[in-house]
């Protein structure tokens, strides 16, 4: 496996959608290659990342709002 | 997506139930608002999002088409409520997605350096920088790219339901995905790589 057919292999392996024998190979090539490892584990921070920035609940204003619209039939 | 839809539900909000409608709204109205925030990263323009999608969605009921895709529905117009605002906002500038992908030798091994970073997501307070930057970083990716990674990544819907709201194929998907991580990697590399400038 080369550096670039890791990085196109990157979004199901993050997935974990990758074939057994594809999923090893891209482990193995990681392992000798300090780049491709650094571009995995901070490829997976990013996603790890993103859910972080979920709304986790609406403001009240804007929930008081939006009961006070529905309370007037929209 | 979100849990089960009670049943009926659809039916009762396409023949104008108000209850209906208000029980659709309320099952649905965090995400919605997610949607609209991460899109915009302003509050104020998140809650016109959100009163537009809930304004559109009360006009458009009687024409539902399939009364088991709710959420998608709402989803779908929410993006494009988000979309329509951003392109009448000064933004900031998007970045080129090109050249995300990197640069490799003509036997494919990359040529740049890739260095670890010097912060620890392990780390409360580390993470939140990179959050933060995360956020910042986001702002400056293209439209398309990142619709599907506020629904993907944010919001963590299936890949299958980030195509149906943007009634994209799933391989596009994953294509537009893939190249929005790719450049937003890059951004938080350009400022926490070690021995970044």
């Amino acid at each position: 496996m080369t550096c670039a057919e890791l990085q196109e292999l990157l979004l199901d392996h993050q997935a974990r959608a990758l074939p057994f024998r594809v999923s090893a190979s891209l482990r193995f090539h990681a392992a000798f290659c300090d780049c491709c490892r650094e571009l995995v584990r901070t490829y997976g921070t990013t996603v790890d990342l993103a859910p972080d920035l979920r709304a986790k609940e609406v403001p009240a204003d804007v929930h008081a709002e939006v009961e006070a619209w529905l309370g007037r039939g929209g | 997506m979100s849990g089960p839809v009670p049943p009926e539900l659809g039916a009762r909000v396409r023949a104008g139930d108000p209850d209906a409608f208000a029980q659709l709204v309320r099952l649905h109205e965090r995400r919605l608002w997610s949607i609209g925030y991460a899109m915009t990263r302003n509050p104020e323009d998140a809650r016109d999002v959100l009163q537009e999608t809930l304004t559109l969605a009360f006009r458009s009921r009687g024409g539902l088409q399939d009364d088991t895709r709710l959420e998608a529905w709402l989803c779908r117009i929410a993006t494009n409520c988000a979309r329509m605002l951003l392109r009448t906002r000064r933004r900031k500038p998007t970045v080129s997605i090109e050249g995300v992908e990197g640069t490799f030798d003509a036997s494919g091994h990359r040529i740049e350096d890739l260095r670890p970073w010097s912060v620890d997501p392990g780390d409360a307070v580390d993470r939140r920088r990179l959050a933060d930057r995360l956020a910042a970083a986001s702002e400056e990716l293209p439209e398309p790219y990142r619709e599907v990674w506020v629904l993907a990544d944010v919001e963590q819907l299936s890949m299958a339901e980030v195509a149906e709201v943007l009634e994209l194929t799933i391989p596009n998907v994953k294509t537009r995905l893939h190249r929005a991580r790719l450049a937003l990697r890059k951004r938080l590399a350009d400022e926490f790589e070690r021995g970044a400038a």
